[in-house]
């Protein structure tokens, strides 16, 4: 293989890994905006996504106005492990969610999965 | 030099990324290690930008990364340094081109420097007890999210495959839906 060929042939798996990461992205966002709307509307100036993020993690993401039109987020990391469930929002420590939370987390990945899998996977599964 | 290049879920999805260079952590991921007959358990490396930004996709994208890692289901105390311990025999054989050595080493560099503010950040000061009680039922939410989850990474894949072949075309499925 000449040089120009192993170049060309890096180019073009770099170009793939690229394209690749790009879709995934775009999946993200499309399932995290679906994600958000299972929970109900969300009020004027504010956003909701909740996201499958990968085998382990879900994220949740709020923002939101005040009274004083002050804007609020906050972000909340599920981490699903086989005999605890924990939760961390804005990088603060690691707790325990309670078994009410966990059951409604079950609920809404259910729902999630339901919607995106007609919504967004249709044509693919 | 651009700092943000890497789109990073965890260090496993760095698996996949190969270059001729050096540096990994893909090997942090599981570290697992017995001190005083206590088993430290590193569960995961994660890259995470703060604050987040506006665009989910960009969470991992934008901003200076905050590394987090957290211990997993056998941690017990705080435990910077078994855990650094642990870390310098980690092999360091994955390969990373670009950008991405830079956030690999920093990570290396943090995470071998007992005397580096970062640290604090880095190992949470509240693990959890390794004898915890778990809640009753937790056990079967806990496999039905994982169940969940593995239908998701199903559904991704099959979307990932079926496009990435065949072209430019394909890349509009997550804009249009």
């Amino acid at each position: 293989m000449t040089i120009l060929q192993k170049l060309l042939s890096g180019t073009k798996i770099q170009h793939q890994q690229d394209r690749e990461s790009e879709l995934h992205r775009n999946l993200l966002r499309r399932e995290a905006k679906i994600g958000g709307e299972i929970f109900g509307p969300v009020a004027a100036g504010g956003k909701r996504e909740f996201f499958c993020l990968d085998e382990h993690t879900w994220i949740w993401h709020e923002e939101w106005l005040d009274q004083s039109s002050q804007r609020h987020i906050k972000t909340t990391r599920y981490d699903i492990r086989p005999t605890r469930i924990l939760k961390a929002q804005d990088g603060q420590t690691y707790q325990h969610v309670t078994i009410e939370e966990a059951e409604r987390l079950l609920q809404a990945a259910k729902l999630y999965e339901t919607r995106i899998r007609s919504e967004l996977y249709a044509a693919y599964v | 030099m651009k700092k943000q290049t890497i789109f990073a879920r965890s260090v496993e999805s760095l698996e996949s990324l190969r270059g001729p260079e050096t540096i990994i952590t893909r090997h942090l991921v599981e570290v697992s290690r017995s001190v005083g007959g206590i088993q430290y358990y590193v569960g995961a490396l994660y890259e995470l930008n703060q604050p987040a930004p506006v665009e989910t996709g960009h969470y991992y994208q934008t901003g200076w990364p905050e590394y987090l890692m957290h211990l997993g289901d056998s941690a017990v105390q705080p435990v910077a340094q078994p855990v650094l311990r642990a870390v310098e025999n980690v092999p360091r054989t994955r390969t990373i081109p670009g950008d991405e050595v830079i956030i690999g080493q920093r990570l290396l560099d943090q995470l071998q420097s007992p005397t580096n503010e970062s640290l604090e950040s880095l190992v949470p000061v509240q693990s959890l007890p390794i004898d915890a009680p778990v809640p009753v039922g937790i056990v079967e939410i806990s496999a039905g999210m994982t169940g969940q989850q593995r239908l998701l990474n199903e559904l991704r894949a099959a979307a990932l495959s079926a496009s990435i072949p065949q072209g430019e075309a394909h890349d509009n499925i997550a804009k249009a839906a």
